[in-house]
């Protein structure tokens, strides 16, 4: 058999080594949905924003400043954790039917390494966030959420299709001008969640998902 | 001719390619995985993985997970080399032709 088509078995091992060690299941439509649900939450955030702009006049008389950025950052912590919750249910529901189409298992000692190596760096990289909020260091907090997110993209990358990095630096990259031009900030969120999630989930399911 | 002597009989089998393939890039890989990935029955797998278990090429972990036996198979020193060398046989006679 070897002696006959070398050209085959060296297709066939290259074949292996992927798919056993990659979870290949991740559709792009995840990363598309993902991005469109942070667009929306962009949109209900800036809608707050406009908000309490509006009632910054009447906090400032009675001299609650404090009050009215709190409740302000409240209020964008929630809509960041809906779009999270929203993003992640996407994710899995895509995977969940692209593993299902290629007759293959969503949980796999595979994905949980995948989903480990993820939340890992997510959990402290949150830790880290939640010290910024409390100190009330809201300013910081885009660019070091864009940050932390990138790193942990990096750190799974090892089990997905190699592409990730690209947005796992970029991510990166971003997070680290949001940390300069503290203006910045919203735009940074938008572009880094929205626009990348949509441009590389796009790009990904062309590259994989249509065959 | 020369490569065609570094190509390994004990990598002749499909099969057999196939389980160093996988244990090339999963440091121990349960038997059930082993089977799932390259589709095969129990009796095929066994006799080929028993092979390059007394090669010497992969070696065997038997445990107990919970109450059910677990059995993973992890790549040796010896066995990566020997299967890197016969990787290397097959590129050079595909330049070849």
């Amino acid at each position: 058999m070897t002696d006959k088509n070398p050209l085959e078995d060296l297709r066939e091992i290259r074949r292996l080594m992927e798919n056993s060690s990659k979870f290949l299941s991740l559709s792009g439509l995840s990363g598309i949905f993902a991005g469109l649900a942070a667009l929306g939450g962009a949109w209900l955030a800036q809608k707050q924003i406009v908000h309490y702009e509006n009632l910054g006049y009447f906090y400032y008389i009675q001299d609650r400043m404090d009050d009215w950025s709190y409740e302000l950052s409240i209020r964008l912590l929630g809509i960041a954790l809906l779009v999270l919750v929203v993003a992640v249910s996407f994710g899995v529901l895509f995977t969940w039917l692209k593993a299902k189409q290629q007759g293959k298992k969503l949980w796999t000692n595979l994905s949980i390494r995948l989903v480990i190596s993820l939340s890992v760096p997510l959990f402290f990289g949150g830790l880290f966030l939640a010290g910024l909020f409390y100190h009330g260091a809201y300013m910081l907090i885009p660019g070091a959420t864009l940050l932390m997110y990138g790193m942990a993209l990096l750190n799974a990358s090892k089990y997905v299709h190699q592409d990730i990095k690209i947005l796992a630096l970029a991510e990166m990259a971003l997070g680290i001008y949001s940390i300069f031009d503290l203006t910045f900030g919203m735009y940074g969120l938008i572009i880094g969640f929205g626009i990348f999630h949509i441009l590389y989930g796009t790009f990904m399911y062309f590259k994989y998902d249509r065959k | 001719m020369s490569q065609i002597n570094h190509l390994n009989k004990a990598f002749e089998s499909r099969v057999r390619l196939g389980i160093m393939s996988i244990l090339m890039v999963n440091d121990w890989m349960d038997y059930k995985d082993i089977k799932e990935e390259l589709d095969l029955t129990d009796g095929n797998l066994a006799s080929h993985i028993n092979g390059l278990e007394k090669l010497e090429y992969i070696c065997v972990r038997k445990r107990f997970v919970g109450k059910k036996t677990n059995t993973s198979y992890q790549i040796t020193p010896l066995g990566k080399q020997e299967f890197k060398q016969h990787i290397n046989a097959l590129e050079k006679l595909i330049n070849k032709i």
